[in-house]
């Protein structure tokens, strides 16, 4: 059914491995600067709908994810679930139980609800200490080929409110 | 294509910015598969297919009119549509799915390969419903 594709152009891929040094499959995808004007098309839309408060860092670009962007350096995206665990694992990562204890630098996995299947993953960019919980904002990078936003740590888009997130740090870790 | 109103405007809104915004915070074929199988276009393709509105010819019509807009090296705009057909068709065991299913996951087309993982999560997960219905 997909014969005009066979023989196409195949992905690129880097070496990326977690801190005990198993690899971490991964893929740069295609980004060129037409794609580039035509996702910054949608993501501007996407940002007018959804992100009035939002600061954006980065216009659109599709090379890396926004797991790509956490782990990789935005070198290259990592797509599959089991990849990000195993970095959690390998590189020492523990849920963070107390959000008051919430730094800069940690990470914030969102996930389905009620399956807990990973889905998204941000950085922690601001913390105001704040009672019963802290004033949060992260940095995400959007779909595979749009921007990079700081947001509210709830201000995400996704229906039906099916998700939640946990918070993660490697500070306790060695 | 002979496609009814309804179905053209169907197959349409999968290549829409609106059908687009829902996937902003999904990383993983895994999770697309879940949240995909909720989505209100997922449902309505399944409701059309099983009441014989959409046809396995329509589809794969559909989905060659998809892959014209394919330049190897340029992302592939309408990769949403395939992942969502990929995950209406996971439920049915027929020689359209399989094929369908079967040859999105052999592509080694970077323009393809989120719906390439979506499509392999599909069969994988419709291999794990035919062992334990056995």
């Amino acid at each position: 059914m997909f014969e005009q594709i066979a023989g196409g152009s195949v992905g690129a891929r880097i070496v990326v491995q977690t801190r005990l040094g198993r690899s971490i499959d991964n893929e740069i995808r295609p980004s060129t600067s037409h794609d580039r004007q035509r996702a910054d098309v949608q993501y501007h839309q996407y940002r007018i709908q959804f992100g009035n408060r939002w600061i954006q860092r980065k216009s659109a670009c599709g090379e890396y994810n926004c797991f790509g962007m956490l782990f990789a350096s935005r070198r290259t995206g990592i797509f599959e679930a089991p990849e990000v665990e195993k970095i959690l694992h390998d590189d020492g990562y523990e849920v963070l139980h107390d959000v008051q204890a919430v730094r800069t630098g940690d990470i914030v996995l969102y996930r389905l609800k009620p399956s807990g299947e990973l889905a998204h993953g941000s950085r922690v960019v601001t913390v105001v200490p704040r009672k019963p919980v802290p004033d949060i904002w992260v940095l995400s990078k959007w779909n595979i080929g749009w921007g990079e936003d700081i947001h509210p740590i709830g201000e995400i888009c996704m229906e039906n409110s099916v998700r939640h997130w946990d918070i993660w740090t490697e500070r306790n870790g060695s | 294509m002979v496609v009814s109103h309804s179905l053209t405007a169907l197959l349409e809104q999968l290549c829409s910015h609106e059908f687009v915004s829902k996937f902003s915070v999904i990383a993983t074929p895994q999770a697309a598969r879940e949240f995909l199988l909720e989505t209100r276009e997922v449902q309505t393709l399944r409701a059309k297919y099983e009441a014989g509105e959409l046809t396995d010819g329509q589809l794969r019509e559909w989905v060659d009119e998809l892959l014209a807009e394919y330049r190897p090296g340029q992302a592939f705009e309408s990769e949403w549509a395939l992942c969502a057909i990929a995950v209406f068709l996971e439920r049915y065991d027929n020689d359209l799915a399989t094929e369908y299913l079967n040859d999105l996951t052999a592509l080694s087309a970077p323009e393809l390969s989120f719906a390439s993982r979506v499509a392999r999560t599909c069969l994988e997960n419709r291999s794990k419903g035919m062992s334990s219905a056995r």
